[in-house]
């Protein structure tokens, strides 16, 4: 299992990967986070995420897309890669796996 | 990018040096859009501000370069380290030598630095401190042969100086008190050591902390009292202080106006009561002393504070000007000068009556900063001569590192490195044990060094400073040296042919041992000067002599008082007069019989039984005659006045007082007997005369029994004559020996460095010459497989050291000569400078290295050659 776990943050990151899906680059990735959750996550926290999912090799990444509020430099932009992909699949089963077996008198309406 | 709208430049470039430079773009580029964002929505100085914390953040490990060189560079310096350690592992001895001596020599430097750092600093808490002086004079006296500089100042010096000269702004005036004084308080009494008349700007000169009180008025009124807050706390516990009404000095009535912090400890005045010095203006307050107020009378203390622009010399230059309109009488014998306030304390040494204040000593601030730079200077010497010694023996290591391609830089670092690991490792030690000896340390010196003195910037600067210089200075030499010449010639020469540097090893030792003999020589003359002020006979006996001061209270019982101790059969004789050691006598002009000019004498008050209760001897004529008051218009002189004046038959000689006065005749000669410390003052011509109406000081000469018993009776009656003095009592001796505590703490230290210094020195030859036994091994092998016996061998060994010893007494004995006699000038007695200290000194050196040489050589030359020699 180990290796597979993925932090809750990690998991934000990734889905929030997914949903940009071509122009996924770091501040992107900040602004739907706190557009989606209402959180602020710091832009060195974000590229250090990316970095390590990287590793872990569940995103890929590439360079691409100059604009010139980048002062002529381009985006380091991400993938969800075919693990990563397998690995929030995998993170959503064990999720509804636990919401379909809880009863439903235990949530009161 | 229109260039305001630039992020801060400083942050990127070291971004960019931090970064990955593959993440980098990445990062840059999003650091600027969301800089440009925030510069829209926020303005730019708040955007400018997110974009330094936000560049901050990406300070982290996962952003790092990974850098192949780097890594290089760490197993290269890895190695440094551990061929470190083997060498130490090697030469065990070696390294524990100079462990030893870098941490003496470092814990001394550093004690000395503290301790002048310390003294340096003191009397600069005060924010107007570099525009106030403290007033003193030269005074000259041609006729009498006096000439000395005094703190002593009229009490008009300074209002005058003010009223006449604009660059005068302020004044103030002090007067700390000769005695203690006791107040009181309903049943509370306590002594002060440090009582103080003063002015009432003396809160304006002086940034003393007013903890209560009106710092404007505190002493403006006649009669009031500001005391010290551990004072009061003693005083009055924990009731409020201001306006009660304390009994103090002269038995009169103070209210309490204020309240102050105690002087901190770098202060030179220290006092724990201040009057008002309007209670001592006749007419206005209750003392009435004249002789605080006038121009004739020397006792009180001047401060001025001079306007911003003035020059002090200026001001200085006017003053005789001042004297002669205004004190004519004295205007060729004072000389009023200006010394700067921060200056008084150290340099404030050879200024007299400087009473009630705490003094240091420039003197031995120079000696002590000296001594601690000389230990220093023999201990690098050690390390690098060590050092050069054992780079020439790592030749071989370097020539293998060459050829591996090392640099010459990279050379440097492997010598830098084991010289920096050595040094810092007895730094901290030193400081660790500095640190822990530090009690004992102030108790030696006199001083109490807070530990956190240790702990200053300067300090901790000073030692890494040391640490650096010296890592540089030894890993220059063998980097440079034994990088230049061909690889070749390296690996292949044998000892001693490159980079041996022994002109300059020889150089070094010789500079070494000067060093040690110099100090060696100045603290045997030390010792001998303490010993001779200590024990040179006073005239008078000494011992067993207490004196108690009796200007108090007990003053009008004196008869019971002396009846009561005459009655203990311990107490041999009891003197009750005005004089005494220290105290009570004064110098006036006399004229005696055949001198046309006055005289300047010392006179002297004292009763009937004086001299048999200090064991004054006489010397012709006779003594006043015991319970009778015949004498009271008769004189006694001591020898020294008759060998002024050069009168054959001195009894019956008269004396005058004043020009028009009746002549006195004297009817006895006394031994010449000492009052003052033997350090400073001559004997002077004495008058001594029978005053029965001062009492100031009562003499006990006690006997040679049981002293606890004597001494419980003397308490005892002292208790039932005095209700609210304390006893305050001395024994001569212990008088005298207070007097030379400065002589002592200097001989104190000069032992201790000069004891240092030869063990450094000694160690330094040890390790000097173990490392060249070795590498004559083969030598003394062969040598001695050729006949040679042991001797002669032991005697090749010492014969260079003993000619660089000769070389370092030659110079070292004459610069001590110079510097010491120096020192024994400034002394009233001194003892003889003679040729012992010198041939002691060379003589002890000379042995030691003999000794440490030949047991050494001895040890080499015993083993059995064709071990040695087998090894090829």
């Amino acid at each position: 299992m180990k290796g597979t776990n993925l932090g809750e943050l990690e998991e934000l990151i990734l889905l929030a990967t997914a949903t940009l899906y071509d122009n996924a680059y770091g501040i992107a990735i900040q602004k739907e986070i706190k557009a989606k959750c209402n959180r602020s996550i710091s832009i060195s926290t974000v590229h250090a995420v990316l970095a390590r999912l990287e590793q872990k090799g569940f995103m890929d990444s590439r360079y691409d897309g100059m604009t010139p509020e980048r002062g002529g430099r381009r985006k380091h932009l991400f993938r969800v890669s075919k693990s990563g992909q397998k690995v929030l699949h995998q993170v959503k089963d064990q999720r509804d796996l636990f919401w379909q077996g809880i009863p439903s008198v235990a949530f009161d309406k | 990018m229109k260039k305001e709208l630039q992020p801060p430049r400083w942050i990127y470039n070291i971004l960019e040096r931090f970064c990955d430079p593959h993440l980098w773009e990445g990062i840059s580029g999003d650091l600027s859009e969301s800089f440009l964002e925030n510069v829209e929505t926020k303005g730019k100085r708040k955007a400018q501000l997110a974009y330094i914390f936000q560049s901050i953040g990406f300070l982290r490990i996962q952003f790092k370069k990974k850098e192949k060189r780097l890594s290089n560079m760490k197993s290269i310096w890895l190695n440094y380290f551990l061929t470190t350690l083997r060498s130490i592992k090697k030469q065990k001895a070696l390294f524990a030598i100079n462990l030893i001596g870098l941490i003496m020599a470092i814990s001394c430097s550093l004690f000395g630095l503290v301790y002048i750092l310390d003294e340096v600093q003191f009397d600069k808490q005060h924010s107007e401190g570099d525009r106030t002086y403290r007033l003193y004079k030269r005074y000259i006296n041609v006729p009498e042969e006096v000439d000395h500089l005094t703190f002593e100042t009229s009490g008009l010096m300074g209002p005058t100086m003010q009223q006449e000269y604009p660059e005068v702004v302020e004044y103030m005036r002090i007067c700390p008190w000769w005695h203690k004084v006791i107040i009181s308080f309903e049943e509370t009494n306590i002594s002060t050591d440090n009582i103080y008349f003063a002015d009432s700007t003396f809160f304006d000169f002086f940034d003393y902390e007013i903890v209560q009180g009106n710092p404007a008025t505190i002493l403006t009124a006649p009669s009031s009292i500001a005391l010290s807050s551990s004072f009061a706390k003693k005083l009055f516990g924990e009731e409020d202080p201001i306006g009660k009404v304390v009994v103090g000095f002269d038995e009169l009535n103070y209210t309490v106006t204020g309240i102050f912090k105690d002087p901190p400890r770098q202060s030179s005045l220290q006092f724990n009561a201040l009057i008002s010095w309007s209670t001592t203006v006749p007419g206005v307050g209750q003392l009435q002393f004249n002789w605080m107020n006038n121009w004739l009378a020397q006792g009180i203390f001047t401060f001025v504070k001079l306007a911003e622009d003035a020059n002090p010399d200026a001001v200085t230059e006017k003053l005789p000007e001042m004297m002669n309109r205004h004190f004519e009488e004295r205007a060729d014998q004072y000389f009023l000068k200006l010394m700067p306030l921060d200056k008084m304390y150290l340099h404030g040494e050879n200024v007299r009556a400087n009473r009630g204040m705490k003094t240091g000593s420039i003197t031995f601030v120079y000696m002590l900063g000296f001594s601690a730079f000389l230990i220093f200077l023999i201990a690098s010497v050690n390390y690098i001569n060590i050092s050069l010694s054992r780079a020439t023996q790592t030749k071989t290591e370097v020539g293998i590192r060459k050829v591996m391609g090392s640099s010459r830089r990279q050379l440097m670092g492997r010598f830098i490195s084991e010289t920096f690991f050595s040094t810092a490792v007895a730094s901290i030690l030193s400081l660790l044990l500095v640190v822990w000896l530090l009690p004992s340390a102030n108790l030696l010196s006199g001083k109490e060094l807070p530990m956190l003195a240790f702990f200053q910037p300067i300090t901790l600067l000073a030692l890494a400073g040391f640490v650096i210089g010296i890592s540089l200075l030894v890993g220059l030499y063998p980097a440079l040296v034994l990088s230049s010449p061909p690889i070749s010639t390296i690996l292949k020469s044998s000892s001693g042919a490159v980079g041996s540097a022994g002109w300059l090893r020889k150089m070094l030792l010789a500079l070494q041992y000067a060093i040690s003999i110099f100090l060696i020589i100045c603290t045997i003359i030390v010792i001998r000067q303490t010993n001779y002020l200590e024990n040179k006979p006073l005239g008078f006996d000494k011992e067993q002599v207490l004196i108690l001061d009796v200007d108090n209270e007990v003053a009008g019982k004196i008869d019971v008082l002396e009846n009561t101790l005459l009655s203990h059969p311990n107490i041999q004789s009891v003197a009750t007069t005005r004089s005494t050691i220290g105290d009570g006598s004064y110098s006036t002009t006399v004229f005696p019989e055949g001198y046309s000019d006055e005289l300047g004498t010392r006179i002297f008050g004292v009763d009937q039984e004086f001299f048999e209760t200090y064991g004054v001897k006489t010397v012709a004529g006779r003594t006043f005659l015991k319970g009778s008051t015949a004498d009271s218009s008769n004189l006694i002189v001591n020898k020294a006045m008759v060998d002024f004046m050069g009168w054959e038959d001195p009894i019956g000689k008269h004396i005058r007082f004043s020009a028009g006065s009746t002549p006195l005749p004297i009817i006895g000669v006394v031994d010449d007997f000492h009052i003052h410390s033997l350090a400073t003052d001559q004997i002077e011509p004495m008058i001594l005369y029978l005053d029965l109406s001062n009492q100031w000081y009562t003499a006990i000469r006690i006997g040679n029994g049981e002293l606890k018993g004597t001494m419980d009776h003397i308490q005892d009656t002292w208790d039932k004559l005095a209700e609210r003095t304390p006893m305050n009592a001395f024994f001569a001796n212990d008088w005298f020996n207070e007097q030379y505590n400065k002589e002592r703490k200097l001989l104190k230290i000069s032992t201790l460095y000069s004891m240092i210094s030869i063990i450094l020195c000694g160690l330094g030859l040890f390790g000097l010459t173990a490392l060249l036994l070795q590498q004559r091994t083969k030598e003394i092998s062969i040598r001695k497989v050729l006949g040679a016996p042991i001797l002669s061998i032991i005697s090749m060994m010492n014969r260079q050291f003993i000619i660089i010893i000769l070389i370092s007494f030659a110079l070292a004995a004459p610069l001590s000569y110079f510097l010491i006699s120096g020192w024994l000038d400034q002394f009233a007695y001194k003892t003889t400078l003679n040729s012992l200290p010198f041939i002691l000194a060379g003589g002890l050196t000379l042995l030691m290295s003999i000794l440490i040489v030949s047991v050494l050589s001895m040890r080499s030359a015993s083993a059995n050659p064709s071990e040695n020699l087998n090894t090829e």
